[in-house]
């Protein structure tokens, strides 16, 4: 029977923990209770399990459908520390379950394995909660952020995105 | 040293990539397409994490080495093993993974180690672990595999195999104080006493002077009372030629290594390494032979590389037979002078081994047999009944033991009748008693 060791517990606890995060902020204010908690609970666990499959993006997609539904059905207003909670919840699960995924189950990880992982997650959230307050700001004195600003910061983030998988090569 | 053996295959994208790809561009689409400044916010740490994390991928693999292992060791100490990982490339891992896999008698924290540990670019991670040398012989370390993770877990590296390194684990040599009872010391040197005049320490009379005789023998006071010169002549010291016979036919009782239980095997290597030190301390010749095994048999030697030679030798004992069975040739006189004392160390399993000690002592040698059978082992219970259920010892099987001991000891009983004395081995003082009867026997007149 294969031993598990304490670290890949505690990343896989820290993927639950920050999925369960994500769903949390999620649920609307009006259907937050038990049985919301108990099924996010659930949801968030099977990442901890299986952190190398498709789940993880699912968790993730349940919890920004969940925003979704909780900004538009239920017009609750966009708070800048829910907003950065959930971006830090989601990133933080993305990283977590990739370096869960990594790690099997009986190796004894040194405790610096987390720093880098860490420090670089620290550094990308903090741009992302300055990214945040900017854009929050934005939209509320431009009347043209939804219709410009937006298509623009996104179309140029996804060319971001694609020329760095496509066209980047390994360094020497 | 172990030298790195390189993988052929590279790095490559763990899912965790394409997922972050993924997700982004969906959050992306939306954000367009719904006009939500928020969904940007929240594609935003993915695409930037991914952007800093793979603006520099490796392209080298890791190489993993052991180091510093030490060649041999002794049963129960401590053996330090070092494993050097190497970053060749100018990024960074997150973590390399080391895999080695071990003999199950060195105890790290099992048969296998497992470990993660982070490794900056182009240096060496060093990390050495300690492990328990269980029990005697020749053990692996390694071979250790490694492969890295980069860039946040995006990236993953193919592995790559060092070689093993072999370990040497010496018997404890369980401590054998006996009497200065040797019953035929025939050798030149030594530290027996025995009938013959020579150079020695133990005074045997005085007599008349002769030529040839050295002046600082001269006893001047029996000299002078007797008006001619009189010299103390002595006894001469004797070393003595020790066949310590191993018979390996069979393996019985489990090994717990050095803190637990001993098998057959384990009582024969470590008494036969206690009984070797305490003669080739001493000055006598010591040979060891196999019965069984690989029906192997030792050079003659005294001295402390003999010693050394000799507990090398006992590493590659092994029980079984070969397929002619156990050769007795070694015992022709040419080869093993009829002066030496055999001590046999036997579980006395095999009435081939009983016929062999039998044979012995009717060829006139001096023999000595030690029963390394643990006082517990008992023959495993038949398999069957229900999986995953240990099945039970029946009354009938106890009944079968039982007779099969007697049976033993009144072979025992024959063997001594023959002027083979038995004994249980039990470390220090173990034959003093019956190496004074063999000592006795082989002194009386034939």
């Amino acid at each position: 029977m294969t031993r598990i060791a304490p670290s890949a517990l505690l990343i896989r606890g820290f993927v639950v923990t920050t999925g369960l995060g994500a769903l949390a902020l999620a649920v609307p204010d009006q259907l937050q209770g038990t049985i919301a908690y108990g099924v996010a609970l659930l949801l968030a666990l099977l990442p901890g399990v299986r952190p190398d499959s498709w789940l993880v993006v699912g968790v993730e997609g349940v919890a920004v459908l969940g925003w979704l539904v909780r900004t538009t059905v239920f017009p609750e207003p966009v708070s800048w520390i829910a907003l950065l909670g959930l971006a830090s919840a989601l990133y933080l699960h993305h990283v977590g379950s990739a370096l869960a995924a990594t790690l099997p189950l009986d190796v004894v990880a040194d405790p610096r394995v987390w720093m880098r992982p860490a420090g670089r997650a620290a550094v990308v959230l903090a741009v992302t909660g300055l990214l945040g307050a900017a854009a929050l700001a934005l939209t509320g004195r431009l009347p043209s952020v939804g219709a410009v600003v937006v298509p623009v910061a996104g179309v140029l983030l996804a060319m971001l995105l694609v020329w760095l998988v496509r066209f980047r090569r390994p360094d020497e | 040293m172990s030298e790195p053996l390189r993988s052929s295959a590279a790095w490559s994208p763990t899912r965790a990539l394409p997922r972050a790809i993924a997700l982004s561009l969906v959050l992306l689409v939306c954000a367009v397409l719904l006009g939500r400044v928020d969904l940007v916010v929240l594609a935003a740490p993915f695409v930037l994490g991914t952007a800093w994390a793979t603006r520099h991928r490796p392209r080298e693999l890791p190489a993993a080495r052991l180091t510093g292992t030490e060649e041999f060791d002794l049963e129960g100490d401590q053996l330090d093993v070092g494993f050097s990982v190497t970053n060749p490339s100018p990024v960074p891992y997150d973590f390399a993974l080391l895999r080695g896999e071990f003999s199950e008698w060195l105890r790290f924290s099992g048969d296998r180690i497992a470990m993660a540990v982070p490794v900056a670019e182009r240096s060496d991670a060093n990390l050495t672990l300690t492990a328990h040398a269980e029990r005697w012989g020749r053990h692996t370390v390694g071979p250790v595999r490694v492969h890295a993770i980069a860039c946040d877990g995006l990236y993953r590296s193919g592995s790559t195999t060092g070689d093993r390194v072999g370990v040497r684990v010496f018997p404890q040599t369980a401590r054998f104080e006996a009497d200065d009872a040797m019953p035929k010391a025939a050798g030149l040197v030594g530290v027996h006493r025995s009938r013959r005049y020579g150079d020695g320490g133990e005074l045997a009379g005085i007599r008349q002077f002769a030529p040839g005789d050295r002046l600082r023998r001269i006893d001047w006071r029996a000299s002078l009372r007797a008006r001619e010169l009189h010299v103390a002549h002595t006894l001469s010291d004797r070393d003595a030629e020790l066949v310590v016979l191993l018979d390996v036919l069979h393996e019985a009782g489990t090994p717990g290594g050095v803190d637990g239980a001993s098998s057959v095997l384990d009582t024969t290597v470590r008494a036969a390494a206690g009984i070797t030190r305490r003669y080739l301390s001493r000055g006598d010749r010591v040979m060891l032979v196999e019965y069984g095994g690989r029906g192997r048999a030792s050079r003659a030697g005294s001295g402390r590389r003999q010693y050394l030679a000799l507990l090398e030798w006992l590493l590659g004992v092994r029980s079984g037979e070969r397929q002619h069975g156990p050769s007795e040739a070694f015992f022709s006189p040419h080869l093993v002078p009829s002066s030496a004392l055999l001590v046999v160390l036997t579980p006395l399993l095999d009435p081939r081994s009983l016929g062999m000690l039998a044979r012995l002592a009717r060829s006139g040698r001096s023999v000595v047999a030690v029963d390394t059978l643990p006082p517990d082992a008992r023959p495993p219970s038949k398999p069957g009944g229900f999986p995953g259920v240990r099945p039970r010892s029946s009354n009938w099987a106890n009944l079968a033991y039982r007779l099969w001991r007697l049976e033993r000891a009144n072979s025992i009983a024959q063997l001594l009748e023959h002027g083979i004395p038995t004994v249980e081995w039990a470390g220090a003082g173990s034959l003093d008693h019956v190496l004074r009867d063999v000592s006795r026997m082989a002194a009386a007149p034939r």
